[in-house]
């Protein structure tokens, strides 16, 4: 079909999705952005948070991305993750465990020098679009 | 000579190790086949990324990627000995360490500095003992096929490259080949090494890309992944050698039990037939005199 994406979703341990789609939203590093056919020929980096896939059979299939990088082509979609992962395979208690930490270490970081602030809230940010996604 | 009592004791001691060699190697099998397994999901992705540092380096115009085209002196030499956390695996860490201690001198006569920084409880311990400091020490990390482990170690590399701990980087380890044959491996990690295959054809040359961010801030953002990737596919090869040799070590092992409680068996039964021989002797014997 003329209109749709192949799209190719690819992490180092495996291949996420690699199917027909109509249309796409991904966290640009810069912003959300859509994806549908007849997209210019773009190469841009992914930040964090939710990257949507909407199948040909009009479903959505969401994941959670922490940067990545996403090649559009000739409606030929391929995004390199290090860090994806399909909201079913969220591991829900884990990301709420990482949200209690998180925002236990935020909390005592005025008191506690050896508490990296920057790096506890990019934890919690993970842990909150974890669990957004995995609730959807 | 051995009493029957001695014998019975051995047979029992090596029946016991011929089962736990035996569960060991049907242990290592099935850890052999996982690894296989996610050496082979990772190409996809490995292929990728090449293609698309290819794609871009080739675009770029300005140098200035240290990361890829290397610094201009090399003084600094950091090598990664990957190695096994355990041992009972044939020659496996004897030959990769044999290897790495030979090429450390070989940089250092050369006039450069080395560094060793080791994966594997294996490497720890052969440095150590040769009062060799180690950069960076991370054991008992292979095994739980961690991708977060390669990220961490990588990130850790690239940034020694930058703060200039570090001007060349190379991994040594084991590639796997079959299970009763391994492969050493010295191969570049930083400066990163463009693929060779795996390009694609000249018509998409044509093809120019809208880039954001730039395509320099892309490409650069681009080359840790493959540095990332790299360790990792490392670490999964070097466990699947680990795995191979430990089959074979494994299975000769079992088969030299076997062959050791035949002949104990034989000895036992001979002893015992001496025995009873003896016996009846003194039977007949005694009965011999009472008449």
């Amino acid at each position: 079909m003329a209109d749709t994406l192949s799209v190719k979703l690819v992490t180092p341990t495996r291949k996420l999705y690699e199917a027909e789609a109509t249309n796409i939203i991904a966290p640009g590093a810069n912003g959300e952005f859509g994806i549908m056919s007849g997209h210019d020929p773009w190469m841009v980096a992914l930040g964090m948070g939710p990257l949507k896939i909407q199948n040909t059979k009009g479903e959505l299939e969401q994941f959670f991305t922490n940067g990545g990088f996403c090649q559009i082509d000739d409606d030929k979609v391929v995004i390199l993750a290090e860090v994806c992962e399909a909201s079913i395979h969220i591991d829900v208690t884990r990301a709420e465990n990482a949200k209690k930490r998180a925002e236990d270490r935020i909390a005592a970081s005025p008191k506690d020098d050896s508490i990296d602030l920057l790096r506890a809230e990019a934890a919690l940010r993970r842990a909150l679009y974890r669990l957004d996604i995995a609730g959807d | 000579m051995a009493t029957l009592r001695d014998i019975r004791k051995r047979i029992n001691s090596v029946k016991n190790t011929h089962k736990i060699t035996k569960a060991m190697k049907m242990v290592a099998a099935a850890k052999l086949r996982g690894a296989e397994e996610r050496l082979r999901a990772g190409r996809p992705y490995a292929q990728m990324l090449d293609e698309m540092i290819a794609n871009l380096y080739r675009r770029t115009e300005s140098e200035g990627f240290p990361l890829l085209e290397g610094k201009d002196a090399v003084q600094k030499v950091e090598l990664v000995v990957v190695t096994s956390d355990r041992g009972l695996c044939g020659a496996f860490n004897g030959n990769i360490l044999r290897y790495a201690w030979q090429t450390k001198h070989k940089w250092e006569e050369q006039g450069k500095q080395v560094n060793i920084s080791i994966i594997g409880r294996k490497a720890n311990e052969f440095f150590k003992r040769r009062n060799t400091e180690m950069r960076q020490k991370y054991t008992n990390i292979l095994g739980d096929h961690n991708y977060g482990l390669a990220m961490r170690i990588g990130t850790e590399l690239v940034d020694a490259f930058t703060n200039d701990e570090a001007d060349e980087v190379y991994l040594v380890y084991n590639e796997f080949v079959s299970a009763i044959s391994q492969r050493i491996i010295d191969r570049r990690l930083i400066p990163v090494e463009l693929p060779e295959t795996g390009r694609p054809e000249g018509m998409d040359a044509i093809v120019d890309y809208r880039y954001e961010p730039e395509k320099e801030q892309l490409l650069a953002e681009l080359l840790p992944l493959q540095v990332h990737y790299q360790l990792y596919k490392a670490f999964l090869e070097s466990f699947a050698a680990e795995m191979g040799a430990r089959m074979s070590a494994m299975d000769s092992a079992t088969t030299n039990a076997e062959e050791m409680i035949g002949k104990l068996t034989l000895q036992f039964n001979r002893a015992r037939q001496a025995a009873i021989t003896t016996e009846l002797l003194d039977i007949i014997n005694g009965a011999n005199a009472i008449s």
